[in-house]
């Protein structure tokens, strides 16, 4: 029965998660979008991410949202020096894609088990209190746990763009991206770019992790739900425009959950990997493509 | 001596996403001619190359190729009806000796009846016969043109599009390749090169064709068209 | 004949439980050997392996619903399905860049799991039971039927890898992994190519998958999806090697009997993560893999 409060509330709940897809995707915007890395294992490193804020919430209490202040930065020189070995490894070498896929499939399912050996199978909440808040607007449900997220990836999606657009630093990237003989003729250097901005894309994707952290329950194998996800999002927001991650990672939340609710959780999953093959049918530069 | 048409395109029109890199653009080639295609970067040469041999679909316009419509071939159809193209950087098949790099235009290209003495042959006509058992990494950079032209050759094409095979080399390898050409040519093979190097261009085109944004501005003889004022100021005169 | 002697062998040592080891260890070396097909001769990684496996499987199990066929019609059944699924999953991305491919297989492997686990007629998510059938042809046990059929599609698949090696296939193959734009414009078909591939590798996963049921006996869902059997049929072939059909070869017996060995011993999550770091490890540091190493590949290098 379709009845108005859970309609609304679906689209609403579907609005916010969306945003906070939004953020996880961030980084893969960058990595794949911008610099044309074919990293699946960005959800692997978010989910690495909501690990690490939930030691800190367990061993120090801290919150997630300050968690995320101090993975961020780690997150960023591990991505630094993952592009270093990435780099080395295949890039320098013109090494087919295939390679480069199976390390990052590799480190996916490497870190998935390290995981699993960690902190076991099960689901691991934080100890958080505003968790279990929620907001109410008529009908309309807004849980803390789903609206914190939202705000969140809206900050890291703000600051990232920000950073790309504003800084020399960040201009000289998304040139990379575009042309990177001419770069090399103005004496910048596109390895030492493209190795900020993948460490860049590795640092939201931390973050992000925390927020996952505040959302939901996470087990190690989470990850895998996101990697379609991450990539529909990616490429139906333009494959590099930070705004357009955006606007299409609120469309998959809210289609994504009016699926979800009614037609069975189970089939969540598969409208991702809809989205991104009828993007890639019908029109492979996204909604904001160049 | 130039023969009938062989190559048309037809108010070609390349858009990418808001940027037009071809605007109705008018190309043709008879068989055996040379001919030049400058113009500065970002003019369309290479959009125009792509639209041709099939590695772009043109948005609108048409392609004809010894008569036929080909906007809707796949690339190596074209390849196959005599339609081939070099690249602008060389694109060895990198896990192939030179020799196996040649057998692939040899099986694929479509020219039934053919054994290995083609791939002798065309290693021959280009200079490459000491270094058959090579891999493309151990080779210079006029080696690797030299080896392009080779596939191309055993492709056994009616039209060639070269597409800035001389970037980068020097004087005289610039004229070995500029020599190679040539006899490609006498062998019947039209040529349409795209290139920067002026003197190679204009010594080597019986005809220039000028691109400037996206639209033809010249089309004729070589000295006429270098001696348009349009042409001065737009591509030499920046 | 390699087979034959091999299968003389295991019946010699007279076990049962060497029978169970080997089926594993074999349906790895098809599943590895498979895999090499598409992603070490074309260079597209297919992610989705346990989609292809699974198909074979249930169609199997579907099969069997209707009436007990024997065993090799399950087995090219599967490999029929499993075939055409590949056919037609590479039909709808191949065009597109390997990245799209392979997260496409990674789809395929997700809505197939969906489905069959919404589909009751072949046991939903409760899973389904297989029993072995009491009349068996030949063989001793209804393992050793099992082994001995494997060993064929192991044979075949090895068989149908040199054939291309050999063929002008092969070296089409190879000039689409070097350098596709190059290929197709050098007059490979590509898309061609790629979609043999894919159903050839598909298939021959499909046809190892089909006598998983009465393997395991109890087949559910999540354990035929498992992640590993990806994880394992990529790692053995970067391991041992991608460019001849000896590598995957090689990585699948190493690995596979190594596992075998280590299973008593090591947790599963700590055999993996071995093979992961394994994969990890060869893929940076010996891009040619174990034959690589040894000296084997002769001029064809991977590059």
């Amino acid at each position: 029965m379709l009845s108005f409060s859970l309609l609304s509330n679906a689209i609403v709940s579907g609005l916010l998660l969306g945003g906070f897809y939004a953020g996880v995707a961030a980084g893969a915007t960058i990595s794949f979008g911008l610099l044309d890395i074919a990293n699946i294992a960005h959800p692997a490193f978010v989910v690495f991410g909501a690990y690490c804020a939930f030691a800190l919430n367990q061993r120090f209490h801290l919150d997630p949202l300050l968690a995320a202040v101090f993975v961020t930065p780690v997150f960023y020189a591990v991505g630094w020096f993952a592009y270093q070995l990435y780099h080395h490894a295949f890039e320098r070498r013109g090494d087919d894609s295939m390679r480069g896929l199976a390390f990052f499939f590799g480190l996916m399912f490497v870190g998935e088990v390290v995981l699993i050996l960690t902190f076991g199978v099960d689901y691991r909440y934080s100890s958080a209190e505003y968790t279990s808040t929620t907001f109410k607007l008529g009908p309309v449900a807004f849980p803390l746990r789903e609206v914190i997220p939202f705000v969140g990836s809206l900050v890291i999606l703000v600051a990232a763009q920000a950073f790309l657009k504003r800084t020399f630093t960040g201009r000289a990237i998304l040139g990379v991206s575009q042309d990177p003989i001419a770069l090399r003729l103005m004496g910048a250097d596109p390895v030492r770019l493209k190795r900020i901005a993948f460490a860049l894309s590795i640092a939201l994707a931390g973050a992000a992790g925390a927020l996952l952290l505040v959302l939901e329950p996470i087990e190690p194998a989470i990850g895998r739900d996101f990697i379609g996800r991450v990539f529909a999002i990616a490429v139906l927001g333009g494959m590099g425009s930070l705004p357009g991650t955006w606007v299409a990672a609120v469309m998959l939340g809210v289609i994504e959950n009016l699926t979800s609710i009614f037609a069975g959780a189970s089939w969540a999953p598969a409208v991702a990997f809809g989205f991104l093959l009828v993007t890639l049918t019908v029109r492979p530069s996204g909604l904001f493509g160049r | 001596m130039t023969g009938p048409l062989l190559f048309r395109a037809e108010r070609i029109a390349k858009r990418f996403g808001g940027f037009t890199a071809l605007d109705s653009v008018d190309f043709e080639v008879s068989a055996g001619e040379r001919v030049g295609l400058i113009g500065p970067n970002g003019s369309g040469k290479s959009t125009l190359v792509g639209c041709a041999s099939g590695s772009l679909r043109n948005n609108e316009g048409a392609i004809w190729f010894e008569g036929r419509r080909i906007d809707r071939l796949s690339p190596h159809k074209r390849v196959r009806a005599g339609l081939v193209r070099s690249f602008q950087l060389p694109r060895p098949f990198r896990g192939l000796t030179i020799a196996e790099n040649l057998r692939v235009p040899l099986f694929f290209a479509g020219r039934a009846g053919r054994d290995s003495r083609a791939i002798d042959e065309a290693l021959d006509f280009v200079g490459l016969s000491a270094r058959r058992d090579t891999m493309p990494a151990d080779l210079t950079q006029v080696d690797l043109r030299k080896l392009d032209l080779a596939r191309a050759t055993v492709a056994e094409p009616r039209l060639l599009f070269v597409d800035e095979a001389m970037a980068g080399l020097s004087q005289s390898e610039v004229d070995e390749i500029l020599a190679l050409l040539m006899r490609m040519n006498a062998r019947g093979v039209a040529i349409v090169m795209i290139e920067h190097i002026m003197r190679a261009v204009t010594s080597f085109s019986q005809r220039l064709v000028v691109l400037v944004a996206g639209r033809k501005i010249a089309d004729g003889d070589p000295t006429k068209v270098l001696a348009d004022a349009d042409v001065q100021r737009a591509y030499l005169g920046e | 004949m390699v087979a034959v002697a091999v299968f003389a062998a295991m019946h010699a040592v007279g076990n049962d439980y060497v029978f169970y080891a080997g089926y594993t260890v074999l349906q790895y070396v098809v599943l590895a050997v498979a895999w090499n097909i598409l992603g070490g001769y074309v260079g597209y990684v297919n992610f989705g392996v346990a989609a292809f496996l699974a198909l074979g499987a249930y169609t199997g199990v579907a099969l069997g619903n209707f009436a007990p066929f024997p065993l090799p019609v399950m087995m090219l059944a599967g490999g029929l399905v499993a075939g055409l699924v590949g056919l037609g999953a590479g039909y709808l991305t191949l065009r597109l860049r390997g990245i799209f491919f392979a997260i496409a297989t990674l789809a395929l492997a997700v809505v197939l799991q969906t489905l069959i686990t919404n589909w009751d007629f072949v046991g939903g998510s409760a899973g389904v039971y297989a029993i072995r059938p009491k009349h068996i042809p030949v063989f001793g046990s209804y393992i050793e039927y099992m082994v001995f059929l494997m060993l064929l599609v192991a044979a075949g698949v090895v068989a149908v890898s040199r054939a291309i090696e050999r063929s002008s296939y092969g070296l089409g193959f190879t000039a689409i992994r070097d350098d596709e734009v190059a290929a197709e414009a050098t007059g490979v078909p590509t898309l061609r190519l790629k979609l043999i591939a894919t159903t050839l590798s598909a298939a021959f996963m499909g046809m190892a998958g089909a006598p998983l049921p009465y393997y395991v006996t109890f087949l559910e869902p999540s354990s035929a999806f498992n992640l590993s059997y990806a994880v394992n049929s990529i790692a053995m072939p970067l391991i041992g090697g991608t460019t001849a059909w000896f590598g995957p070869l090689l990585g699948a017996l190493l690995l596979g009997v190594a596992q075998q060995v280590a299973t008593v011993t090591i947790s599963s999550e700590i055999n993996l993560l071995i093979v992961g770091l394994l994969l990890i490890g060869f893929v940076i540091l010996a891009p040619q893999g174990l034959i690589g190493l040894l000296g084997l590949t002769g001029k064809r290098r991977s590059v």
